[in-house]
């Protein structure tokens, strides 16, 4: 297929917008990892580390998705500068990277998305033993 | 007649609905924190109904998060075929990538749907507190 000037062109909303939620979801892990280890240092809760540990995954895994999604917009880009120049082989090339690194990211997230409400059931783990308790002492 | 730009069209929605469910993710996971907290210390059962809901919609929203991923998988592969010149497999490809999408939807009208619950529950357990005041 023959590619034109504005078919790469179609990925650039794409690829920013998916950048932006991803930085959403880094942002609000990085101040919960934050947090939680401030809750730790206090209280020494052995929960608060298996949560620790699953945001830490996930913090790695949306930086692989982060490398992914730019690279991916770097190719896009590359590919309308070569088209550009008039170099339509190498611009495919690079066109075709581009789409397999967006693949890639998107594969990143879906196993991220997988693991992400782990956290949020620790967290709701020990309500569930406190319900428990609270049942015990009542009888 | 698929052409290379029609599964682009898709694109710019996908991550626009992506990115509204990761928002939403956000905000519901924090809630869950200061609620869980908040029953810590008052042991309100209203909470605890709250909760559920909250919980409920979380894994929803987990789904919904992973349909479109999956469905923005699809399109992106349809536009690789469509490049390699596998027109045919681009079709199906295609077709899968809108159903996901579509299956993504009906989850998220589901959550909307019971999303005001929450707010009934609190808005009840306001009501108790008016009651007995008097």
């Amino acid at each position: 297929m023959e590619l034109t000037l504005t078919t790469p062109a179609l990925l650039f909303p794409a690829i920013s917008l998916l950048l932006l939620a991803y930085t959403n979801r880094f942002l609000a892990l990085a101040t919960l990892i934050r947090s939680l280890k401030g809750q730790y240092v206090a209280n020494h809760n052995p929960n608060l580390l298996g949560q620790i540990d699953n945001l830490r995954t996930r913090i790695l895994q949306i930086r692989n998705m982060q490398a992914c999604g730019i690279l991916s917009f770097f190719m896009c880009v590359l590919t309308m500068w070569l088209l550009y120049n008039g170099q339509q082989l190498p611009a495919k090339y690079a066109f075709g990277a581009s789409l397999l690194l967006l693949m890639i990211s998107l594969f990143i997230s879906l196993r991220e998305i997988q693991i992400s409400v782990k956290a949020l059931e620790i967290e709701l783990s020990d309500l569930e033993e406190s319900i428990l308790e609270n049942q015990l002492t009542r009888k | 007649m698929l052409t290379i730009t029609m599964p682009a069209i898709l694109f710019p929605a996908i991550s626009l609905i992506l990115l509204a469910y990761t928002v939403k993710l956000i905000h519901l996971g924090g809630l869950v924190r200061t609620m869980k907290s908040q029953y810590m210390q008052s042991h309100n059962e209203a909470l605890l109904s709250q909760l559920a809901n909250l919980r409920k919609r979380i894994y929803l929203i987990r789904d919904m998060q992973a349909l479109g991923i999956g469905s923005f998988i699809f399109s992106v592969f349809c536009m690789l075929l469509l490049f390699v010149g596998y027109l045919e497999i681009a079709k199906y490809s295609f077709g899968v990538s809108l159903v996901l999408l579509l299956i993504a939807l009906f989850l998220s009208f589901r959550e909307i749907y019971i999303s005001a619950a929450a707010l009934k529950i609190e808005i009840e357990g306001l009501e108790k507190v008016n009651e007995e005041g008097r």
